[in-house]
């Protein structure tokens, strides 16, 4: 039989918390265009010539507590648009730990999701809802 | 997030990051005004 390994609720939920306590001092959401070097393969690789569109410094903590292996963002997120584009993935980062996902027009088919993504310089750039998960099964 | 790749049929577990936000544009910037308007609106300043 193939590989199948399940993690139950309980144990999805102490792993979300401990990848988002690395937050309870705050960090920064950041979005990036597509050019240059376009989206990193991995959360690790080091961010070259894509442009900084947005930096939103996330508050302290940035999430709240686990439930069924998902924690939700804590407080409002929010920044100013400081050069326009069109973002195409973010950087989570605080201190040497960074997450990484896509960014893209509402279709559900990206990490990060918004109805506009032509953002001009001084736009607003806000957080609806913001989860970071487990899969448990 | 990007799966890291393991032995071939081995599944690893994924993080899940995102969800969902608002962009809301600048507010528009006012036109500069025609010497027209500059003349109305001198006409309306009080007198000494």
């Amino acid at each position: 039989m193939a590989n199948d390994p399940k993690i139950d609720y309980d144990w999805a939920t102490v792993g979300v918390d401990a990848l988002v306590d690395e937050l309870d001092g705050g960090g920064t959401l950041t979005f990036y265009e597509g050019n240059g070097d376009g989206i990193p393969a991995t959360a690790d690789a080091a961010i070259t010539d894509q442009n900084v569109l947005c930096a939103i410094t996330t508050p302290a903590p940035s999430f709240g507590a686990g439930a069924n292996g998902v924690a939700a963002k804590a407080g409002v997120w929010s920044g100013a648009v400081i050069l326009g584009g069109e973002p195409a993935f973010f950087r989570l980062v605080t201190g040497t730990r960074a997450g990484q996902g896509t960014v893209g027009l509402a279709a559900g088919t990206f990490d990060l999701e918004f109805a506009t993504v032509t953002w001009l310089l001084g736009g607003t750039v806000t957080i609806s809802t913001f989860n970071t998960s487990l899969p448990r099964e | 997030m990007t799966e890291k790749a393991t032995k071939p049929g081995v599944r690893t577990a994924r993080v899940r990051m995102g969800g969902t936000g608002v962009y809301t544009p600048p507010p528009p910037t006012p036109e500069p005004k025609t010497e027209t308007e500059k003349e109305k609106d001198d006409g309306q300043r009080p007198k000494d």
